[in-house]
């Protein structure tokens, strides 16, 4: 949406002085845009050296960015754009400054600069305080690029842990509900048949009961009449109850 | 209608000389006793058959009006059973189970005679001090002699001490209790079909 916008603008406006526009689109081959060619052969190259190294080293991306006069957007703004579009790990820094005599400024972003994100506005602040200490422009950017590119490097291994920390966290977390939905998952079975069994035995106290409850009836039968006896034969069942002698 | 040999819980026995009998036979085959015998020995006419008989008076009003209610409450569960609770004194030379056997047939039941196929006749002897159990036709297969006898033996307590109601109140309870668990297991039995 920015991106429309800043080209709308430029549309309307134009860029003044003819001076070419920032490609957020599309990094630049040494990570260096420089379009006027503020930074002399030298600086560029050791610029790009350190750019390299720390993009090999320790995947950081670090980017400049010399914009030969504040855009219309807002050189912030732009170089974050750029810095958003042309990164490709989570961890990255543009230093940029606006003219040949601006001073440097330098943008971050990235999921795991995030992780530390004051640690590291905390290295810029220390940047560009050692970078006002030097003398010419261009070792200022140069103190710049130097100090961002150790300060944040140094960093990006506690970035690293930090990250691998909260996906172990992460992990612990899913496992722990997955354990959670488990567990609630056995409790629900077993109390479900335990319910089940309940149930069952409250039907068959039930049906006992009813077939108990009222009047009861013994069949009738044949009976084996003996010994003339016309209603009983008599049984064999006498015990005494007497003090025994 | 079933045999009651089918449903029948134990065998049958002379109550004279307790010889088995396998049959019907009209006297037995060992001591030659039968209900002619019976009425031979025993010649006077039976008192009538009530809930119950104290010819020695010994109970109280309030005794037998408790007995009477726990007849009357176990009456409601086993409409078909009549107890004939008899406490009278008797000399040790009358065998009670052929007093038994004479009063059950000789007496009259106020219901009249059909009522005594599910008759159950307590005999407290206070004298001799003895007891026997004889039962109707209808009720004789429900209960083994066994189980009488370990009714009456668990009652021995209460008729040492001569506590003749208590004593026949527990008679009626346990009684109660054999003849309702006996009452169910025969109605899942025939609804099962088993003893057809």
């Amino acid at each position: 949406m920015r991106a429309v916008l800043l080209f709308l603008l430029l549309l309307a406006f134009g860029s003044p002085g003819g001076a070419q526009t920032l490609d957020t689109s599309s990094p630049p081959d040494d990570g260096i845009w420089d379009p006027e060619r503020f930074l002399d052969e030298d600086y560029r190259h050791d610029i790009a050296a350190r750019i390299d190294n720390e993009k090999v080293t320790k995947d950081f991306e670090l980017f400049v960015v010399l914009f030969p006069h504040e855009p219309m957007a807002g050189s912030e703004v732009v170089a974050r754009e750029a810095g958003a579009n042309w990164a490709t790990s989570g961890y990255w820094a543009v230093i940029y400054q606006v003219g040949a005599e601006g001073m440097p400024e330098c943008a971050i972003g990235g999921e795991l600069i995030e992780l530390l994100r004051p640690d590291a506005e905390l290295v810029i602040r220390n940047a560009k305080t050692m970078a006002w200490l030097v003398g010419t422009r261009q070792e200022r950017l140069d103190e710049m690029v130097n100090e961002v590119a150790t300060g944040l490097g140094f960093l990006k291994s506690r970035a690293e842990l930090l990250a691998i920390q909260a996906g172990v966290e992460a992990r612990k977390e899913r496992e722990a509900r997955k354990e959670a939905r488990t567990r609630a998952l056995v409790y629900l079975i077993v109390f479900s048949f335990l319910g089940l069994l309940a149930l069952l035995g409250l039907i068959i106290l039930f049906k006992r009961w009813r077939e108990g409850a009222g009047p009861l009836e013994f069949p009738r039968s044949v009976p084996r009449k003996r010994l003339l006896g016309p209603h009983s034969g008599g049984g064999n069942v006498q015990v005494s109850f007497g003090e025994e002698r | 209608m079933y045999l009651a040999k089918a449903l029948a819980k134990g065998p049958t026995a002379c109550p004279s000389c307790g010889f088995i009998l396998d049959d019907e036979p009209t006297a037995c085959p060992r001591c030659g006793f039968s209900g002619e015998v019976a009425v031979r020995k025993f010649r006077f006419d039976p008192p009538e058959l009530t809930a119950i008989i104290d010819a020695g008076q010994t109970l109280s009003a309030d005794e037998k009006a408790r007995l009477e209610k726990s007849l009357k409450r176990l009456g409601k569960r086993l409409p078909q059973v009549r107890f004939i609770l008899c406490l009278v004194p008797l000399v040790p030379e009358i065998d009670l189970r052929e007093f038994g056997f004479w009063l059950l047939n000789a007496g009259a039941m106020p219901e009249g005679d059909e009522a005594k196929s599910f008759g159950i006749l307590f005999l407290v002897d206070s004298k001799s001090k003895r007891l026997s159990v004889t039962v109707g036709y209808g009720l004789e297969p429900m209960v083994r002699d066994s189980e009488w006898e370990e009714i009456c033996r668990s009652l021995r307590p209460h008729f040492l001490r001569e506590r003749y109601a208590e004593g026949m109140e527990e008679f009626v309870e346990e009684t109660g209790k054999l003849l309702i668990e006996r009452a169910l297991e025969y109605k899942r039995e025939i609804a099962k079909g088993d003893r057809r």
